[in-house]
């Protein structure tokens, strides 16, 4: 729900990511939304959940920016417009980013609640979007990593997960937490996106994952040293090379995305059964 | 009479374990009322929190040190100077308080860098003072502040102040007595044998329990003085942070308020081996027995009977000529924990008052056991009572006066029924010889005042010449 209770960008397709850290959620988010506004031509946003504030860096070609929390703590809440927390990146994708603390200190969970918060009073998600990303930091390790999920702000989680144990895990622990705010704010799971690792038996053992989950995995992302490289550049694979098999990948995951109307509660596995399945497939972190 | 269930409470019956109506031949053993356990739900409790028990009342009597309250700023006003604990050095201590006044920015980023700058800025603005107090709080303690380190930084680059970390936050415990808990073991662990102090008598004494409530303390201390004995350490009324570090070299420790500092004693005792001694100090005999455990302690019996008889010369008339006035008066006490069995039987031995119903907002069970063992049958006894409870008990047995806290006197003013300050002792102090007059002159002005009389007339009701 938005500040005064009505809906925010009611049309849009409005979607959380979240995965372990370093599983490439930020990789993932941006090409995806590159690749919708490239390909197709939609309206997207992307709102960067994690103090790190690294994940719109490829959209904006790397431009610095003001995060919502920073211009509050440096310049206090009068100081903050749309102007100066929301960029527009690549293909006219919106970026903000709420930022944070630095590691060990304060509270990172609190910073994403009043960024939030601060976004809707400002009216910072338009109405005509097509598609709102929120890219939330790794495992939603307190209620304000939730927020997204709170009050219908967020209508689907994808959360990116590759076929390794820990990995397996966290994707595990982000659905209980999905099931948590399923029945208050009706957010469900839209899928796990698979970020090949190369590792064997990858494949297999995500789609046994998702069928116990209750899901399905919506995409398989091969692995392909391009995405590296257009990082490199602080760009999207997109943008960086539109014609490229990954380019591809990520648009046909984007459509997947669009086209989505398998929206679940999931169930998530106990800590034995999960073991199970990852001794099945031999892997063992 | 087993358990009893308000009317108001029959909706949350789990109150009826905490409530209790003494009848002939029982006694602890057979109905002892729960207590020091987390609030029913439903019931509007008086407690305070955790915090507020280490700041307001143990900490915030220091005299000589900076309170620094690391946390959004209502937790610094809200247990500032309502206690009326007076200190020789002007008060310092009732008129200042500092809060690092954390705001949503400085939760997200942490609050290390803000409190830096508040205790320095502090030190800078009473460059008197040396020493100082920091408490966390709930915020403060959720996001991880580590103020013990901020503390240590600020010693080693100021040089010649030193800092007391209390890490206690307002959710600790189940009521403000977790506070003073934490208070205790932190300063034993922290900060006792930090100083020698200088010893000037054969006789020392550690004061433990004892805040000063106008000037209780000063009281205590003049006896002792008169007795020839050195009060070391004051935990912690009119208490100077230094010799407060210096309790180990006292030989004994005089304990008043067994709830709220009993811990300190028992650690020096297990410690240093100081042994610990309670005593009652209100009314003349709880006083002048205490007087003499201390003086037989020191084998100065001699100066102990001296110094009873001069002040129960002097005093006594003047309570006999309240007590003429105050006998057969109905009386409540509902305070914190340990004044229900302090008082009970001074009031009904000495001044022939009957003490119709006790509530304590944060006792323990042995509370309850002096309690009910002091108290009399037909006595009302309640843990964590509430308005409502306190509404149909004074419709039961419609006290003469109550002594209680501003907020159920303030509701008890309106049903017409003086109360006194049960905390903050109205014209007190109220220790000692001359304190129990104190106390008998309150209740008396309180009950035969006038205004009591006058408040029950409706003035809309007049016709005001018209």
């Amino acid at each position: 729900m938005g500040y005064l209770g009505e809906e925010v960008a009611p049309d849009a397709k409005k979607v959380a990511m979240y995965g372990k850290g370093g599983i490439g959620k930020s990789t993932t988010c941006q090409n995806t939304a590159a690749a919708l506004a490239y390909f197709y031509n939609k309206k997207c946003m992307i709102h960067g959940c994690d103090p790190k504030a690294d994940t719109t860096r490829m959209i904006l070609h790397g431009k610095p920016q003001d995060t919502v929390m920073d211009l509050i703590r440096e310049e206090g809440e009068e100081a903050l417009t749309l102007d100066r927390v929301r960029k527009v990146g690549f293909e006219g994708i919106l970026c903000v980013e709420s930022g944070g603390p630095e590691p060990g200190v304060g509270c990172a969970g609190r910073g994403v609640i009043t960024a939030v918060q601060k976004m809707l009073e400002l009216g910072g998600y338009p109405d005509d979007l097509d598609f709102l990303f929120f890219d939330v930091l790794g495992d939603v390790v307190c209620g304000g990593f939730g927020m997204p999920l709170r009050e219908g702000l967020a209508k689907e989680v994808y959360i990116v997960s590759s076929g390794e144990m820990m990995a397996v895990y966290a994707a595990n622990n982000i659905s209980k937490g999905v099931r948590r705010y399923a029945e208050r704010s009706g957010v469900r799971l839209g899928g796990i996106i698979c970020n090949s690792r190369n590792v064997d038996g990858e494949r297999e053992l995500m789609e046994e994952f998702c069928d116990k989950l209750g899901t399905k995995m919506i995409y398989f992302v091969p692995r392909d040293n391009i995405v590296q490289k257009a990082e490199f550049q602080k760009m999207t694979v997109v943008e960086y090379d539109p014609d490229c098999n990954q380019a591809q990948e990520y648009r046909k995951l984007g459509k997947k995305i669009e086209e989505n109307d398998e929206l679940v509660i999931p169930t998530p596995l106990a800590m034995d059964e999960l073991e199970k399945l990852c001794e099945k497939y031999g892997l063992y972190g | 009479m087993p358990f009893v269930l308000f009317r108001c409470d029959e909706v949350i019956p789990e109150r009826e374990k905490h409530c209790y109506v003494k009848s002939p031949g029982e006694d602890i053993v057979t109905y002892l009322p729960a207590a020091n356990i987390a609030t029913i739900p439903g019931t509007l409790t008086e407690r305070g929190c955790a915090y507020c028990g280490a700041k307001l009342v143990i900490g915030g009597a220091i005299k000589d040190c900076i309170q620094m309250i690391h946390g959004p700023v209502g937790c610094a006003y809200n247990t500032w100077h309502t206690k009326r604990y007076l200190s020789d050095n002007n008060d310092f201590q009732l008129k200042h308080v500092c809060s690092t006044d954390m705001k949503e920015s400085h939760i997200v980023f942490g609050g290390m860098d803000r409190l830096k700058k508040s205790i320095k800025e502090a030190f800078a603005a009473y460059p008197e003072i040396k020493r100082m107090i920091v408490y966390i709080t709930c915020a403060t303690a959720l996001i991880g502040d580590d103020i013990d380190a901020i503390a240590r930084e600020v010693e080693e680059e100021l040089g010649d102040v030193d800092i007391f970390c209390v890490k206690c936050p307002g959710f600790a415990g189940v009521s403000q007595s977790k506070g003073h808990h934490e208070f205790n073991m932190e300063w034993m662990r922290d900060k006792v044998g930090e100083c020698e102090p200088e010893i000037w008598s054969p006789y020392t004494v550690n004061i433990i329990g004892e805040y000063n409530i106008q000037g209780d303390g000063f009281i205590m201390e003049n006896y002792m003085k008169r007795m020839g004995i050195q009060v070391i350490g004051h935990f912690t009324g009119n208490g100077s942070y230094d010799l407060l570090r210096g309790m180990h070299r006292a030989k004994l420790n005089v304990v008043i308020c067994a709830r709220s500092a009993g811990y300190i004693a028992n650690e020096l005792k297990r410690r240093y081996g100081i042994p610990r001694l309670d005593i009652d100090p209100w009314g003349f005999d709880y006083i002048a027995e205490g007087l003499r455990k201390i003086g037989t302690f020191f084998g100065i019996e001699d100066r102990a009977e001296k110094l009873i008889a001069e002040e129960t010369a002097k005093w006594r008339p003047k309570l006999d000529w309240y007590k003429e006035r105050l006998a057969g008066k109905k009386i409540c006490i509902w305070t914190g924990g340990p004044r229900l069995w302090h008082w009970v039987k001074a009031f009904e031995d000495e001044l022939g008052m009957r003490v119709v119903a006790m509530s304590c907002k944060f006792g323990h069970p042995d509370d309850f056991e002096k309690a009910i063992s002091r108290g009399r049958e037909g006595t009302i006894y309640i843990d964590d009572g509430n308005e409502l409870e306190f509404f149909e008990v004074i419709e039961k047995v419609k006290p003469d006066i109550i002594y209680t806290g501003p907020r159920v006197g303030d509701l008890v003013k309106k049903l017409h029924i003086p109360y006194l300050d049960g905390h903050g002792e109205h014209n007190g102090p109220y220790m000692g010889f001359e304190g129990f007059v104190h106390m008998a002159r309150d209740m008396y002005n309180a009950i035969y005042s006038k205004l009591w009389q006058l408040a029950k007339e409706d003035i809309r009701r007049k016709d005001n010449g018209r």
